[in-house]
């Protein structure tokens, strides 16, 4: 499941707080990348299973945020 | 035995008795662990440009396998090599011992190249870690540890060249890695510089496989499980392989497994033969 929004430091406070929370020290450094969508005004993220809040939930993300690749 | 033979092979050596007597109760038993150092994949094929495995593959190489992140408490750990079957192999012991029953996942595939600067696979994001360990059981193919993608990628500095070998061990199809364009393996297995800037082969084989993609001047070979698949003139030879990610390409993750994967930055070609041997003498993949 992800999160959206089109305020992406509502996305980043998220991915700060899983990062707070789950104490990634070494190589890892945070949660997850923001992912934008091609439209440039919307934003998105992974959600952690453990994290809530108060953000638009979707079960996944549609084809439109992922361009295929040029075949 | 005599002087020299065994000369260079890995041995594991037993005792008994306690010796104190010169009873008969005390000896040496040399157990051969199957590899000699000349069996070790970049001691007879040097210069790749970097070569990511979970079997040790240059004798030279001191350094670990990989880096894991345990899921239980997001601790990491380097995991090495020990003596096993076929040589020296990821050190599973210590792997499934520090994730216990947890999951753990891959942040660093270390490059056993003998570059000055190693080029480290690496993903710095938790949720985009590929599994090498899932519910404390090392995961596998063809009973050898294995990656398992469908997570994300990782990420390595820019390889360009114009010609060049990949070699890589994988199962499953997908997206397996960015070179620019892409390295893809689904009904064909193509390599795609951009646009119609492509060579495929075609392949109805998502199973265990060897492949080879290979340029040499301006013809780009494909070959899977040590046999030419096709061979084409590659009218573009001026866009050059610019590998940065392993396990997908964009947005697109690979979630098959990986086991092994080896770039040179020059033409395998006469080496070829003996490079899929050896890789396939210990993932015995056809």
């Amino acid at each position: 499941m992800y999160y959206t929004s089109t305020n992406r430091s509502e996305l980043v406070a998220y991915n700060e707080s899983v990062n707070s929370g789950e104490g990634y020290n070494g190589t890892t450094t945070q949660w997850a990348e923001i992912i934008e969508h091609p439209n440039g005004a919307d934003y998105a993220i992974l959600k952690h299973p453990k994290y809530d809040a108060e953000l638009t939930i979707e079960e996944s993300l549609g084809n439109d945020w992922f361009p295929p690749i040029e075949e | 035995m005599s002087d020299l033979e065994g000369y260079g092979k890995i041995y594991e050596s037993t005792y008994w008795g306690d010796g104190r007597d010169n009873t008969i109760d005390w000896g040496i038993v040399y157990k051969d662990l199957g590899e000699s150092a000349a069996d070790l994949l970049l001691d007879t094929y040097s210069g790749a440009a970097a070569a990511y495995s979970l079997r040790l593959l240059r004798t030279a190489y001191s350094g670990n396998a990989i880096r894991v992140r345990r899921e239980s408490d997001n601790e990491e750990q380097d995991i090495g090599f020990r003596a096993g079957d076929g040589g020296k192999i990821l050190d599973t012991t210590t792997l499934e011992s520090f994730c216990g029953s947890s999951d753990g996942f891959v942040t660093t595939w270390y490059d056993q190249s003998d570059n000055e600067t190693p080029n480290n696979a690496t993903q710095t994001s938790a949720s985009a870690q590929n599994k090498i360990v899932s519910s404390g059981t090392t995961i596998t193919l063809s009973g050898r540890p294995s990656i398992q993608g469908g997570n994300g990628q990782l990420s390595i500095d820019s390889i360009p060249a114009n010609n060049f070998s990949i070699i890589h061990i994988n199962e499953g199809v997908g997206f397996l890695a960015n070179i620019g364009g892409y390295i893809r393996i689904s009904d064909y297995y193509r390599y795609n510089f951009g646009g119609d800037n492509y060579v495929s082969a075609t392949t109805l084989a998502p199973n265990l496989s060897l492949y080879n993609g290979s340029r040499d001047g301006t013809s780009l070979t494909l070959r899977r499980n040590g046999s030419e698949m096709n061979s084409s003139p590659f009218t573009s030879n001026t866009t050059a392989l610019g590998v940065t990610t392993l396990f997908g390409q964009g947005s697109f993750s690979y979630s098959g497994k990986i086991s092994e994967f080896i770039i040179y930055d020059s033409n395998q070609g006469s080496n070829m033969s003996g490079i899929e041997t050896n890789i396939n003498d210990f993932y015995s993949i056809y």
